[in-house]
This record gives C-alpha cells, structure tokens and sequence, in this order.
C-alpha cells in the first residue's frame, strides 16, 4: 500500500493543533477548561475532615468506569463565527501585531529585514459553547458546587479564562438550569443531583500565516522609482518616460530624462528572500 | 420669561407619529417571530432526533421576553432530554445554538421598520 501524497490544498496547515501540549485551536481551550475544574474538592461528609476530589470528564464517563461522585462533565456544543465581530479585511502590520509569542500555533517571523511589507489578515473571531455538568449524589455537595460555582468557578459577570498558551479568554455563562435525574441500577433508583451551566469562550483563528507565500510576494516592494521632475513638464515627462514603461531608468539615457523635465531620481532595488518553510 | 410656543398641527403629527410607531412595531414583531419560528423548526426538521419534535415548538412572549422552546407537556421532557443530554445521549442543544437566527429576525424587524419609517424622518411623507 502506498502512502498518499499530503493535499497541497490543505497542506502545510496554517494552524496545525499540538495534540500533545494541547495547543492549537479548541484543543487550548478545552485544556484551559479542564484546568479550571481542576482540583475542586468538597468534604466526605458533614463532620468529616477528609475531602474528596471531583472528577472531570470530556463528556459523560464510559459504562466500564467505576463513577466516582460528585464529578464534572464538558460537553463541546457548537463552534461558531462571531459575525458582530468580524472586521472588514483588515491588513496590520507585523510591527505591531498582537501575536501570542510563545504560541506554536504560527510559525516563526521571518529575519526581520524580510518582513518588511509582510502584512496578516485580522484573526477570525469565534465562539465555542460547552455544557458543563455537575453530578451529585448527595444534596450537600450539589449545593457546594452550585454555590462556588455561581461565586468563583463560573461567576454571572464575563470573565477570563487563562490558557496553556498565555492566552486569557474572555468567558460568559449564557445559561444554568437544574436538572435532578433519577439513576437506576441492580441495587436500586437512585437521586442524581445534576446541574447544567451553558458558557461561552471568545476565541480566534489565522485567516493566514506569515510563512503563506501568497501574503509574502503579494505585498513585498522590491523596486521603487521616486523622479523629482519640473512641475511644468509633469505631464510630458509621465507619457514619454513612465506611461508603459517597466524600467525607465535602463530604458531611457540620462539626457532622455533629463530633457523630459527630470531633475534627478531616487530608485532602489530590493532583494527577494524566499518565504520561510 | 421666555416662552415656547407649538404649533396644534405639531401636537397631532407627534400623537399620530406614535400611534403608527407603536402599530408597525407590534407587525415587525409578529413578521420576526414568524421568522424565527420558521427558522427554529426547519433546523429540528433536518435534525433526526429533533425532527419529530418540530411541530411542538413555539415562539412566545413571557415575562416581556421573547422565549422559543417545547410548551406541550407531552413533548417537554423529551425536548429537555435532547437539548441537555443524559448520561446516555450526548447532548444534542438546538435552543442554545440559535444565536445567529437571533440576529437575523431582529435584521427582519429592522428592515421593517427601515422599509416604513426610513431614517431621521418625522413621517413617511416627508
């Protein structure tokens, strides 16, 4: 069986996840996420000194696992643009562009003498909702999560959720509701505390790369011709020596220019350097 | 003491400006409605799970909201077990996913009130 060649379509990525670091679109946020849930503890019982940890789980635990509760699941909803956000095509200069500086997610600027007339579309804004459970077995603890969840873990008021990638997220809960279960097993019908928090992450995807050689040749100046010429012989000068002429400079002798109204000229000849790999 | 005078005709443009405002109102609010209905239950038409559903819901006005779900006590813990899960189906949100048909009925209300009021005009016969 021959292996097939990558879609030059598709491949190289513009912003190729990290399945190991959990980096890259989604995989940071989620990490972010389970991060935050984390380390959440609530007593054994009243009057107990011991604590017991609550479980996180990327969508309801498997059948084979042995439920620990209280736990806390994350259920991915919807990854959606966030049109009200969107700018017109907005070119920024590499200078000054907001760029995570430790985030793997792009590739490296080039030397900076090359990056000049680099130029990067404005990041697409996108939304991602989870649904985040908290299941309980016992009304003592469903209170304590409700409690700090509603105080500290998902407050009412936007916050901001910092990523393993140095990103802080802005955060929403746009939902809560209460929804008890009833559990059945071999030994009986069981109470299953359960609530629901709907939330949503303000994030952001490349429209393209630095390394993407469309942006890269489109935008680099390679030759600029400035001529300093008599205001009255403007008009002569633009027909006879610039109008359908590439390099007025090789194609004209200086007496040709100058008897065209040319005073003197300023040219530079840039140096192409090819796009990073 | 200086003192500001309006004209009666004034008076009568501005009781007849809001009587108009408050009627096209109340039609750009049922034109969107419809329009959001329509959209809800033509996205749970083409969803397997929610297909048979869709003929259960509704758009309501409650608490001076505007609400959109499943009324029908027959069909209402079915829609909220598909909507938020178990711990046997994943969930499967078609009211929290609306955001963008939201906007887009308030774009049908806007474009009412657009197409008959115009902008910065007293009345349409301006």
């Amino acid at each position: 069986m021959t292996d097939i060649a990558p879609n030059p379509d598709i491949y190289p990525l513009r912003a190729e996840p990290d399945l190991i670091e959990h980096l890259g679109f989604i995989l940071a946020e989620e990490e972010a996420l389970k991060k935050r849930f984390s380390g959440i503890k609530v007593i054994s019982r009243p009057g107990y000194q011991g604590m017991t940890d609550v479980g996180v789980w990327f969508r309801y635990p498997e059948g084979e696992r042995q439920l620990a509760y209280p736990f806390i699941t994350i259920d991915l909803l919807t990854v959606e643009p966030d049109y009200e956000l969107f700018t017109s095509t907005f070119l920024q200069d590499p200078q000054d562009l907001y760029q995570p500086s430790f985030s793997p997610t792009l590739p490296p600027l080039p030397a900076p003498e090359s990056a000049y007339g680099y130029t990067i579309r404005e990041y697409l804004p996108m939304r991602l909702v989870w649904q985040v459970s908290t299941f309980c077995r016992s009304a003592l603890h469903d209170r304590y999560l409700t409690s700090i969840f509603m105080t500290d873990v998902l407050p009412y008021r936007p916050f901001f959720i910092e990523s393993v990638d140095g990103v802080a997220r802005r955060t929403d809960r746009i939902g809560f509701q209460a929804a008890d279960t009833l559990e059945t097993t071999e030994s009986g019908t069981k109470r299953i505390f359960r609530k629901i928090y709907t939330i949503s992450m303000l994030t952001e995807i490349p429209q393209n790369s630095f390394a993407d050689p469309g942006s890269y040749s489109q935008f680099i100046a390679l030759r600029a011709l400035i001529p300093v010429v008599d205001r009255a012989k403007f008009d002569h000068y633009f027909k006879t020596v610039l109008d359908g002429h590439a390099d007025p400079i090789d194609e004209f002798t200086p007496k040709e220019r100058e008897d065209a109204g040319e005073y003197f000229h300023v040219a530079h000849e840039g140096r192409l350097t090819p796009p990073a790999t | 003491m200086a003192e500001v005078v309006f004209p009666s005709t004034l008076t009568v443009q501005l009781n007849a400006y809001g009587q108009r405002l408050q009627e096209e109102a109340q039609v750009a609010a049922d034109k969107a409605t419809r329009f959001l209905h329509d959209r809800v239950t033509s996205k749970a038409r083409m969803d397997p799970q929610w297909s048979s559903l869709a003929d259960a819901i509704e758009v309501w006005s409650e608490d001076g909201r505007l609400v959109v779900g499943v009324r029908d006590n027959d069909y209402r813990s079915q829609a909220f077990a598909l909507e938020y899960g178990d711990e046997v189906r994943p969930p499967n949100p078609l009211f929290r996913t609306l955001t963008q048909d939201i906007r887009d009925a308030s774009d049908v209300f806007d474009e009412h009130m657009t197409t008959v009021f115009g902008y910065g005009r007293l009345t349409e016969s301006d």
